[in-house]
């Protein structure tokens, strides 16, 4: 056993104990300065020592982090003297660390926006009004209204729209053609895109086992078409008062019309899109799809050869009577509000959505221009021009701080309806009760 | 040796306290403060922009009112005790027979335990793949049988018990290691006098290991447990919580609550009551394992 003295020479003196503890918070101290150095530092490996503005992309893929930093860094730099800091994250996290970083203040000066994420981070005051200085700016005439409507909260705009995933019925004229169908006999109304459906359908003879699809994903999409059907049937999603209004006429007809396919046979629940593969049109076991350029890139990429020809067709109406109506789900840049940078941050949000970036933007994500210029890519004019005469009939979903989490309750409550585990009126009233609740509206 | 006052006495004790610190900060920094911190927010409105706003209970009691909490906290158990029994079988089945003089047992054990070093994320993937109704192996295999189509993930009877199989599989290798080594650590006499005392095989396993894997056995049904108390990832991202709520978890339902609703008091109320779940299923299994260590001194 040790004596005392010996325990006591192998014992750290209290000086030293103290000495030790003095350079360990010195040598965390110093790691805490040099992480906040990381963090303000340049991931174009910009000039040290220069004024830096931060970018938050989503979804970017190699070639447009590329072509962001050199194209559009470049044009940057030299308009404002600043570098440019690229962040990327993807978009199935990007809401989330958005949140998170508007909570930390630590928010990019320029941020990617999603479909509807303007009313969440807007009322959340995280993003500049950019009303003054979009008026003041030539080229804003040049963009769809339309789509400017989804970068509006409470009659500001927080946004400015460079991608539109513009929804409507998509075809696969192969199919189509076997049962008599021509580019210009395409249905307009529900009616015709029923009877359509029936003839496509295997169990008359048809070339589909399910002929049509309505974009049924693990996500949202399935509630993103039924919103479409309740546009077209002249719904909303609630009053003046902000009363959910999914028990109307509207809503009615449009829940009953999207569970008849089901309940006919020409739409199969267990056909979901995973992301990965080919969807259920590229594969063949659907005709048609509520769907946007998703549908087309698919079928590009993963059908049997040769590739079958896909058409958007006009916007259908819900009667001869009615309508037409689109969707689109547009994605933005916007401005964070504690940016200390504001003219220059606007002005890195005119180099995004100005025309030459918009096309090459647009060809990367796959999507459609939100402004009537930025239609000279080639990639563009290989499209299926039904999409550019859709985005005439948009609709965009109504701008509300909760609409992330009113679309999956939506979704829940169609999948009860299509299933058979509710009926119409009941899915509806549970709609209805579900909305209010999100919304706080007794 | 120096009394309980000397000064190197003292000084041990301070070397102590300062060589453990570190560890103690950062458990409470790790820990308990996040633990405070959920807790305060639980009794808040807090949409993590905003100051938050104090609401006393109201978080507990809109989440006890609410079905969909419920039905989250349903699934849950059904996941945790159906992957966990079911497993803890498989399990012992697999040690069993890779505690036998097998020819090739170190690279089949090998094989086993290779899914337990890869991310829910890949093999959440990996499987949604093999349960493809269109593509997958699996379908194509029954389909070959003769065995209409499965909707392993998009049916409602089917989704959670595929997460489940899925689940046991990616775990299985790490709790049967731990499985393997109690039944190595059985002392071979222990069979043999069963053995000439005429017990056949079935009985040595039911009367002589199972009685000696007690303590393993308890350790991976609390760690599997407790575990599977918290699953997301899967679910998130082969289900997306659904068909309907069919695969939405307690966890998933925080983070829905936190992430796509703003609502970041509810969020920590979720937390809060898992984490008691946790804590009472805890110590219902720790009272067990007293009252087993017990009966075991008692019978020596």
């Amino acid at each position: 056993m040790p004596t005392a003295e010996h325990t006591n020479s192998a014992l750290p003196s209290r000086r030293t104990v103290l000495r030790a503890g003095t350079l360990m918070a010195g040598f965390g101290a110093l790691s805490a300065l040099s992480a906040c150095g990381t963090g303000a530092s340049s991931a174009t490996g910009g000039s040290g020592g220069g004024k830096t503005l931060s970018l938050q992309l989503l979804g970017a893929d190699d070639k447009t982090v590329e072509f962001l930093k050199t194209s559009v860094t470049e044009q940057f730099k030299s308009k404002t003297g600043f570098d440019l800091e690229l962040r990327t994250s993807d978009w199935a996290s990007g809401f989330q660390k958005m949140v998170t970083a508007a909570a930390s203040g630590s928010l990019a000066d320029v941020v990617t926006l999603g479909g509807i994420w303007t009313a969440p981070l807007a009322s959340k005051k995280a993003l500049l009004p950019l009303d003054a200085k979009f008026a003041a700016w030539d080229e804003g005439k040049n963009f769809n209204p339309k789509m400017l409507t989804d970068a509006r909260y409470e009659d500001q705009l927080y946004a400015v729209p460079y991608a539109s995933d513009t929804r409507t019925a998509c075809y696969r004229m192969d199919h189509l053609e076997k049962v008599g169908y021509t580019e210009d006999t395409l249905p307009t109304t529900w009616e015709e895109y029923k009877t359509m459906a029936q003839k496509l359908s295997a169990k008359t003879g048809g070339p589909a086992k399910n002929p049509i699809s309505w974009f049924n994903d693990k996500s949202i999409g399935i509630q993103q078409s039924f919103a479409q059907l309740m546009f077209q049937a002249g719904g909303t999603y609630w009053d003046a008062s902000g009363k959910a209004t999914f028990s109307s006429e509207a809503g009615k007809n449009a829940l009953d019309y999207l569970t008849s396919f089901y309940k006919d046979g020409l739409s199969d629940f267990n056909d979901v899109f995973t992301g990965t593969g080919a969807g259920a049109v590229a594969a063949g076991r659907s005709s048609a799809e509520y769907s946007g350029l998703l549908v087309y890139r698919n079928t590009q990429d993963f059908a049997e050869k040769p590739t079958p020809k896909i058409v958007a067709g006009p916007p259908l109406k819900a009667t001869a009577a009615s309508k037409p109506v689109s969707s689109a789900w547009v994605n933005k840049f916007g401005v964070a509000a504690g940016t200390k940078h504001q003219d220059e941050a606007w002005e890195l949000v005119k180099i995004l959505t100005s025309a030459p970036t918009m096309e090459t933007l647009n060809e990367r994500v796959g999507a459609l221009p939100t402004r009537s210029d930025a239609v000279n890519s080639e990639f563009f004019k290989s499209l299926p021009e039904g999409f550019s005469k859709a985005s005439e009939f948009v609709v965009t979903q109504p701008p509300s701080p909760n609409m992330l989490a009113i679309g999956p309750a939506i979704k829940i409550v169609l999948q009860k309806a299509i299933l058979g585990q509710a009926t119409t009126d009941e899915a509806l009233a549970e709609m209805d009760k579900k909305v209010n609740e999100i919304n706080g509206v007794a | 040796m120096a009394s309980p006052n000397s000064l190197a006495e003292r000084k041990l004790r301070r070397a102590g306290v300062v060589l453990v610190s570190p560890a103690v900060a950062a458990i409470l920094l790790i820990s308990i403060v996040p633990l405070i911190v959920a807790g305060y927010f639980s009794l808040t409105k807090f949409d993590m922009i905003s100051t938050p706003q104090w609401v006393g209970l109201e978080n507990y009691r809109k989440l006890f009112a609410d079905d969909a909490f419920w039905e989250a906290a349903g699934n849950t158990f059904y996941f945790a005790f159906g992957q966990v029994v079911v497993g803890i079988v498989v399990a012992l089945m697999v040690a069993m027979l890779f505690s036998q003089a097998l020819k090739g047992g170190a690279a089949m054990r090998t094989i086993v335990y290779i899914p337990q070093a890869a991310s829910y994320v890949v093999i959440s993937l990996i499987w949604t793949f093999l349960f493809d109704p269109a593509i997958g192996p699996i379908n194509a295999v029954l389909n070959g049988m003769g065995i209409d189509t499965i909707y392993f993930l998009t049916d409602q009877n089917w989704a959670m018990p595929s997460i489940m199989v899925m689940s046991l599989w990616r775990n299985l290798g790490y709790f049967m290691i731990i499985l393997l080594a109690g039944i190595q650590a059985i002392p071979t006499s222990i069979n043999e006098a069963a053995q000439m005392d005429g017990a056949n095989a079935f009985q040595r396993f039911f009367l002589v290991t199972i009685p000696q894997l007690k303590s393993p056995l308890l350790f991976v049904f609390v760690t599997w447990f407790l575990g599977a108390m918290q699953m997301f990832t899967q679910s998130y991202v082969m289900t997306q919580g659904g068909p309907i709520n069919a695969t939405r978890t307690l966890v998933y339902r925080m983070y829905d609550s936190a992430f796509t609703e703003l609502n970041i008091g509810a969020a920590s109320g979720i937390a809060v009551l898992l984490f008691l779940a946790v804590v009472v299923a805890s110590l219902f299994l720790k009272l067990g394992q007293k009252l087993f260590s017990r009966q075991e001194l008692a019978t020596r």
